[in-house]
């Protein structure tokens, strides 16, 4: 091996070092501790802790309330994802075509991912509000409901209001993903299909749909990961109420380890959490080669 | 100015591709080599280690008595224009001459005036000001020959500096080139896949195929006298035909046989001739087969006329044979002919194709 | 051809229905903090303030807690900024251009620790932080918003350097420039526009943290802006619904700012998941 390359190699690894500390000090570390933390057991007096085994997973296998909120993680993540794709890929095709001021609609429609959470849970918890809402007023005024709904306080209303506050504040991922895929499919494909004689319709489905199907693959799988880990939005909104309603794994873990002070029990959550999100983890690099195996 | 010695010059990828296999080559001072082969025949990869830009798996590259293949481009004192010109986008026509210069501290009055002398060669004053992409595809390309040229060099390089221009472009920088490299005599070395520059520039080429070096000639000598069917094949437009044959003693005389035409060798060609298997492949340029109407093997499948010649193809069994002719020879498309080749214009190979069996022609 | 223009003017209608919908909730929003209080008690209410007042605003700079929280947000995200995009750089630039042993794997678990949940590194995080004396500091904030911000920045920077031709270094060092001098000289210039909006993205991401700046700050002249205003809904019997909004507006101000400035790069920052979702 010569000289020069192994000075080259050197210099890499001397730029990447400040990244591996990091890496290594603020996030492998930590999540090690957490491996180690769910397999004890801490007091809450002394905070003292003993060695337990897999007892902590043992007693979580064996208890509603994780039965629960692992329920309540899929409903939420599912319900999320699949209103997030219908209206981000419906409102794609609708931006993607010659509209008069297309790109301050576009503005518009994506700005709310980038809003802070804490603002879109005070404008929805300020228009789900049970008595001067806008939203309860609206309904009432066009006679779809009778009476002023609590919106928050009862379920399934608290989970489809979130699901809603989530498809709301994370659709706009799909429409610049999709609306980024739609911009690169070649003109000419459509021409050629219409010199064919293919129908609008013809072209969507022969065309458009699977030119798309790589970037949605991705789009879903990257959503789901972040809806399953989503603590936020669902903790300002509900506090995983009413009754543990809406209480998800995330919320699971912080209740555990920071409101009862069972520390090993929450680890042991957030740990059950990583290997569920190994499983997509998989699915992902998976596709990802896929995809850039075969070029798209 | 300096020499180049490749010694047993050896790349291999981290993905075990072998690269180049083995080259060792003298480039004298002040030559113009052409480096010309087909895309993945290692010959980017030979101007790359000699910038430094890869390093050898083995071997060694020397400037003169120097020997540089440890050192980096930097320290190498060479200059190359990128296929790509890879001027710096973020600096003006003027900042990116400068830039070389600088980094090699010469300063003040002597910076401004290479400058001003390399731009007024180049006839890109007016452009010194503007940013890369305000230049178009041929202000850039002089550009990129401008910010190698503006400083003192040992080598020159250039990777196939002229293939994104177009054609009417291209022919008049070839010319351009090769008037810059008299004025100024730097040593060369110059890669292409293109033989029409290989063959009108340099002073001498090196051909490569697959990482294995093929042929180093002039292009006199590597158009006349290819080494074997590749070069053979590689160099000349259109492609040399060939024909599988047989050498035929008859009445004193060696024939050259082939299905369709035969010809008997002169003695002075014979004496050239190295001893081998009777089988050969025959090997005969298109401007070097002549056409008869009538009666023959030969059906002619298309002419292309153009203008100042013509072009004929001809079927031959399931083979296709080119042939130069006149501008107005009487051919015409399902036409039957018969074949005329010249005697001291055929070339032989042995029958693979791997070694040349005759002197130049 | 008529039929066509009135198709276009239909479509054109339908789609802006549907954005102004959609916008709606931020309406209300600006709306609402424009309300005096007892406007927003009103039956039925006002879609637009009857009483346009900034008197929200002016009660939020004086009254309550707001400023302290905005400068401590601001003073989080520069720092975690400046700190995560200098390391980010240099660390994308090793590993788009440099092979070396692990390089593979690195990139793979930069992805990986990217998408991995806040509440798993939670816990042992707010231990480190509490031993290294940081708990109720702004630095025990920016140490934890690497573990984020990080990944991300390297991920996104990452794409931005790849696309950067290195023809162009290879020329400054043929031109006599070192490694390292052609990645100051060639590559930052290059990369200047995705350094600049990495940068952004990685202070919205910041801006808007929630989780951590709640758990590791519990004293009120350290919080950051999203827990603080979220205590202001939580302490009062009575919710000052226009106050609130007023805090949102001021809020999402930056976040608009940087927001106009990326627009052009969006879709990369989006694509390679913008902001932590």
């Amino acid at each position: 091996m010569a000289r020069g390359m192994r000075r080259d190699q050197l210099t890499g690894l001397l730029l990447v070092a400040p990244t591996l500390l990091f890496f290594a000090v603020l996030i492998l570390y930590p999540l090690g501790q957490s491996l180690v933390l769910s397999l004890h057991r801490t007091s809450t007096l002394t905070l003292q802790s003993r060695f337990v085994g897999l007892d902590n997973f043992r007693v979580l296998l064996a208890d509603p309330e994780f039965t629960q909120a692992f329920i309540n993680t899929v409903i939420w993540t599912a319900g999320a994802v699949v209103l997030q794709l219908v209206c981000g890929i419906g409102m794609a095709l609708l931006l993607h075509g010659s509209l008069v001021g297309r790109s301050l609609a576009r503005g518009i429609v994506l700005f709310p991912y980038l809003l802070p959470t804490a603002v879109a849970v005070l404008v929805w918890r300020w228009l789900f509000n049970d008595l001067y809402g806008y939203l309860n007023y609206a309904l009432l005024a066009a006679g779809l409901i009778t009476h002023p709904l609590a919106w928050l306080s009862h379920m399934p209303d608290a989970m489809i209001s979130v699901i809603l506050v989530g498809a709301w504040k994370f659709f706009p991922f799909v429409v610049i993903a999709v609306l980024a895929r739609l911009q690169s499919i070649p003109d000419a494909l459509y021409e050629a299909a219409r010199v064919d004689g293919a129908s609008r319709f013809a072209q969507f489905r022969d065309i458009t749909l699977p030119q798309l199907a790589g970037v949605l693959s991705i789009v879903v799988l990257l959503r789901a990961i972040w809806d399953f880990k989503e603590f936020d939005l669902i903790y300002l909104m509900t506090g995983g109420g009413p009754a543990n309603g809406t209480e998800t794994l995330p919320i699971l873990v912080y209740r555990e380890a920071f409101q009862m002070l069972k520390f090993g029990r929450g680890a042991a959550v957030s740990v059950a959490m990583l290997l569920f999100m190994l499983l997509f983890f998989l699915v992902y690099f998976r596709v990802n080669r896929h995809l850039e195996a075969t070029g798209r | 100015m300096a020499s180049v010695t490749l010694q047993a010059l050896r790349k291999r990828f981290l993905d075990g591709t072998l690269a180049l296999n083995d080259l060792s080559l003298q480039i004298a001072d002040q030559e113009f080599v052409t480096f010309l082969g087909p895309s993945g025949c290692g010959k980017t990869t030979t101007l790359r280690m000699i910038a430094g830009l890869d390093n050898p798996t083995d071997g060694q590259i020397l400037f003169g008595a120097r020997r540089v293949d440890q050192l980096t481009p930097a320290a190498r004192n060479i200059a190359m224009v990128f296929q790509s010109y890879a001027l710096y986008p973020h600096m003006t026509v003027r900042r990116n001459l400068e830039y070389p210069l600088r980094k090699r501290g010469v300063t003040g009055k002597e910076r401004d005036e290479r400058i001003a002398r390399t731009a007024a060669l180049l006839k890109i004053e007016p452009l010194l000001d503007r940013l890369p992409r305000q230049l178009s595809g041929g202000q850039q390309q002089r550009v990129a020959l401008g910010r190698a040229m503006v400083r003192d060099c040992d080598v020159f390089l250039l990777d196939e500096p002229l293939s994104n221009l177009d054609a009417e472009l291209r022919a008049h920088m070839r010319a351009e080139l090769v008037q810059l490299y008299r004025r100024f005599g730097h040593t060369m070395i110059y890669v292409t896949h293109d033989q029409a520059e290989a063959m009108t520039m340099s002073t001498r080429m090196v051909v490569l195929r697959g990482g294995e070096l093929q042929q180093v000639g002039t292009p006199d000598e590597v158009y006349h006298a290819p080494a074997n069917r590749f070069v053979a094949g590689f160099v000349g437009s259109p492609a040399m035909n060939f024909l599988p044959g047989d050498l035929v003693e008859e009445a004193g005389v060696l024939q050259v046989r082939t299905q369709p035409f035969k010809v008997s060798l002169s003695d002075q060609r014979r004496a050239e001739l190295a001893k081998g298997a009777p089988s050969v492949l025959v090997g005969i340029r298109p401007e070097d087969l002549r056409l008869e109407p009538g009666d023959g093997p030969g059906r002619v499948v298309l002419v292309e006329r153009l203008g100042h010649e013509s072009i004929v193809w001809v079927g031959l069994g399931d083979q296709r044979l080119c042939c130069r002719a006149a501008a107005q020879a009487p051919l015409a498309a399902d036409q039957s002919v018969r074949f005329l080749a010249d005697a001291n214009r055929v070339h032989i190979f042995d029958a693979e194709g791997m070694r040349r069996l005759i002197g130049r022609c | 051809m008529i039929r066509q223009r009135i198709g276009l003017a239909l479509y054109n209608l339908a789609v802006w229905v549907v954005v102004l919908a959609i916008a709606f909730p931020l309406f209300w929003m600006l709306s609402t903090a424009l309300k005096p209080n007892d406007e927003t008690f009103a039956l039925p209410p006002t879609l637009l303030p009857v009483h346009p007042t900034l008197e929200q605003f002016q009660r939020l700079l004086t009254e309550t807690p707001f400023t302290t929280f905005f400068v401590n947000s601001v003073i989080v995200g520069l720092c975690t900024t400046v700190l995560v995009v200098s390391v980010a750089v240099l660390g994308a630039y090793g590993l788009v251009r440099f092979r070396f042993p692990g390089r593979e794997l690195i990139a793979h678990l930069v992805l990986f620790t990217y998408l991995l949940p806040a509440v798993l590194l939670l816990l042992p995080l707010y231990l480190i932080i509490s031993r290294l004396g940081l708990a109720n500091s702004l630095a025990g904030l920016v140490i934890a918003y690497t573990t984020f911000a990080l990944p991300f920045a390297l991920w996104l920077l990452r794409s931005f350097i790849v696309a950067i031709p290195i023809d162009m270094e290879e020329a400054a060092m043929v031109d006599g420039a070192s490694r390292m001098r052609a990645f100051v000289e060639v590559v930052i210039p290059q990369a200047l526009p995705g350094i600049i909006s990495t940068s952004l993205f990685t202070f919205i991401m910041s801006w808007n943290e929630y989780l951590y700046a709640m758990v590791f700050i519990n004293v009120d002249t350290s919080k950051t802006l999203p827990p603080g205003v979220l205590t202001m809904l939580n302490q009062n019997q009575n919710v000052e619904w226009a106050l609130l909004m007023a805090a949102s507006v001021l809020m999402s101000v930056p976040v608009l700012v940087g927001f106009s400035f990326l627009q052009s790069h969006l879709t990369r920052g989006f694509g390679s998941g913008a902001v932590k979702g």
